[in-house]
């Protein structure tokens, strides 16, 4: 057996080696500090995205200027902006109707949501006997239960809170569901190693690990839930951005209605925009996670 | 071997081995098909010895360790980590499992992570933060506390995860193939560093891998296993003397003919 292995290595040292004079030092790992988030990157971002806007609004007041499309078919962004401030108190108040309904919504729906995904993901039976029901509830066409919520709870701010947050409430489900079961077999096989109790597994890996999916979904719920309030309002309300929309239609005050329509986009995207700030802020490992330059 | 096995024993010291299965065995059932996994495994680990298991991909070895770790009972048999059960040696924290994966979790500095298990076991966070220090330092990790794990190496990150799972300074350590994942090169420099930790303390390891050349360089015994259903075919001791070469040439060297040996098992 030796025999064998002293041969074998003999051989090794027929084979031609040669080498080089390299300093011997091991450096290894020494990164470079983590670069600072440039702002003015962002900003650059910003000022694109905006060009961009801007860019589609001249080109519609151009083309309409030149076709000489009525007012009544499209109105032009210019002749939009100058209802808005004409009516910039009628539009306010009818905005801060809709966004305390949309904002309240959208913390209802959510929370629940999150909430029953906590459930459901510790208690599988719980998810196999509740989900079914969830995705009935997702079923039902909200324009036609917005009539019935109006009947049980009066014209009042509650049914439209409610139907907001039925718009919201269902993407978040799945997503914190799916966020909360993203954690490793193996993260998951450690902490119970470490014999961690529940809550613990809870706090320190299935939270944070589902923060990356939840606020995904609440990004996507911000439009839903101003839409739901829209719709609610549009049924029954005699306030609100839903409720300016029929009139306005119903007085065939077209620029009032491109003004609306103006304001509840607005909104939305600020709501949007206001969450992936939370976001940036809440989850900073996410962003330098899959992060190229 | 000139380590001084069991110099912290908390609980009594009943037994002179760090783990013994007897008669272990393990059956699977894969959607009403019974898999036959393990068989007739016995195995003594000394306090402070390093075994390792190799074998055929599926013959057992991540079994092995997760009936150690009471991440499921064994079908048949009895298993003891220093003359207590798997469920009570958890409990108590006894024993700590590395992975292939080195498991950071991304939304942790460096040092959090390193602290989890202390941060689980509840203890002080002064006390936490200089045991996770200390560990860092033996690691070579000292000046990364404060970066995420992703801003590490593949192979700075295994070290973390080594020192995350000595921070509870358990007398067993159970690795699943931590190194597999990694080069040549740096698995060469991480058995180096693994053996000069080990060596730092007192704990017994099993160790899995599919590398015989690191099986040889690592243990005490190399523990050959067969196909489904897993048992154990031989056992290599190799008893080169310790600290074993750092010479990666010298090592290859030594470790030739004890790597035959395994080779002639496993392919036996
Ligand atoms: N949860 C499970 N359910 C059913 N069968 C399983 C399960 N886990 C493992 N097995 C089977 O048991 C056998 C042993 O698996 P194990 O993971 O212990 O092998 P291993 O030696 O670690 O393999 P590898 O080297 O590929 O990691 C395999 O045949 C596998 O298919
Ligand atoms: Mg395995």
């Amino acid at each position: 057996m030796l025999k064998e292995n002293t041969l074998v290595i003999e051989q090794a040292a027929e084979v031609k080696v040669t080498y080089f004079a390299v300093e011997d030092k091991v450096n290894e790992g020494e990164t470079s500090p983590p670069r600072r988030r440039n702002w003015l990157k962002h900003l650059r971002g910003y000022m694109l995205s905006m060009s961009v806007i801007v860019g589609i609004l001249v080109v519609w007041e151009v083309f309409e200027i030149i076709m000489a499309v009525p007012t009544y078919v499209l109105p032009r962004p210019s002749v939009i902006g100058e209802t808005m401030v004409k009516n910039f108190d009628l539009l306010l108040r009818n905005f801060g109707v809709t966004a305390l309904e949309a904002g309240l919504g959208f913390m209802l729906g959510n929370s629940v949501a999150i909430l029953i995904a906590i459930l459901f993901v510790h208690s599988p039976s719980m998810e196999r006997a509740l989900f079914p029901v969830a995705i009935t509830i997702r079923s039902m066409p909200i324009v036609a239960l917005a009539p019935l919520f109006l009947l049980w709870f009066g014209t009042g701010i509650t049914p439209k809170v409610i139907i907001a947050a039925l718009s919201a409430f269902f993407p978040t489900l799945v997503n914190a569901v799916r966020g909360f079961n993203s954690v490793d077999k193996s993260n998951l096989e450690m902490m119970y190693t470490l014999a961690a109790s529940r809550w613990q597994i809870f706090t320190k890996l299935r939270w944070p690990a589902a923060l990356p999916y939840i606020f995904a979904a609440l990004k996507i719920s911000t439009a839903a839930c101003v839409i739901g309030a829209l719709v609610a309002e549009w049924i029954g309300s005699d306030r609100g951005l839903g409720y300016l929309v029929v009139v306005s239609t119903f007085e065939f005050k077209i620029e009032l209605l491109w003004a609306t329509i103006a304001v509840t986009s607005l909104f939305t995207t600020l709501l949007f925009q206001l969450v992936g700030w939370i976001e940036r802020w809440a989850i900073p490992w996410n962003r330098n996670a899959g992060q190229v330059e | 071997m000139e380590r001084k096995p069991s110099a912290l024993s908390e609980a009594p010291d009943t037994t002179e081995y760090a783990l013994e299965l007897t008669d272990v065995g393990m059956t699977y059932n894969a959607g009403g098909q019974a898999v036959n996994a393990l068989q007739d495994i016995n195995l003594k680990v000394r306090k402070g010895e390093f075994v390792t298991l190799i074998g055929p991909s599926g013959c057992g070895k991540s079994t092995i360790l997760r009936l150690v770790a009471d991440i499921f009972p064994p079908g048949s048999g009895t298993i003891l980590v220093r003359g207590q059960t798997p469920r009570q040696a958890r409990k108590q924290r006894n024993f700590s499992f590395m992975f292939q994966d080195p498991g950071m979790f991304p939304w942790r500095n460096v040092l959090n992570n390193v602290e989890l298990p202390l941060e689980i076991a509840k203890s002080a966070k002064k006390v936490r933060q200089e045991k996770a220090q200390k560990l860092l330092e033996l690691v070579h990790l000292q000046g990364f506390e404060k970066r995420q794990p992703n801003q590490l190496s593949g192979g700075m990150r295994q070290r973390a995860a080594i020192a995350r799972a000595l921070t509870l300074n358990p007398p067993l350590l159970l690795m699943d193939e931590p190194f597999s994942a990694l080069d040549e090169i740096t698995k060469g420099r991480m058995n180096l560093e693994l053996l000069r930790i080990w060596e730092e303390t007192t704990a017994a390891v099993l160790f899995v891998t599919h590398s015989i050349e690191e099986a040889v360089f690592l243990s005490d015994r190399v523990v050959v296993m067969t196909h489904r259903p897993g048992r154990i075919k031989a056992i290599i001791e190799v008893d080169l003397p310790r600290p074993r070469a750092t010479d990666m040439a010298e090592r290859a060297r030594q470790i030739f003919p004890y790597s035959l040996k395994v080779r002639e098992a496993l392919y036996a």
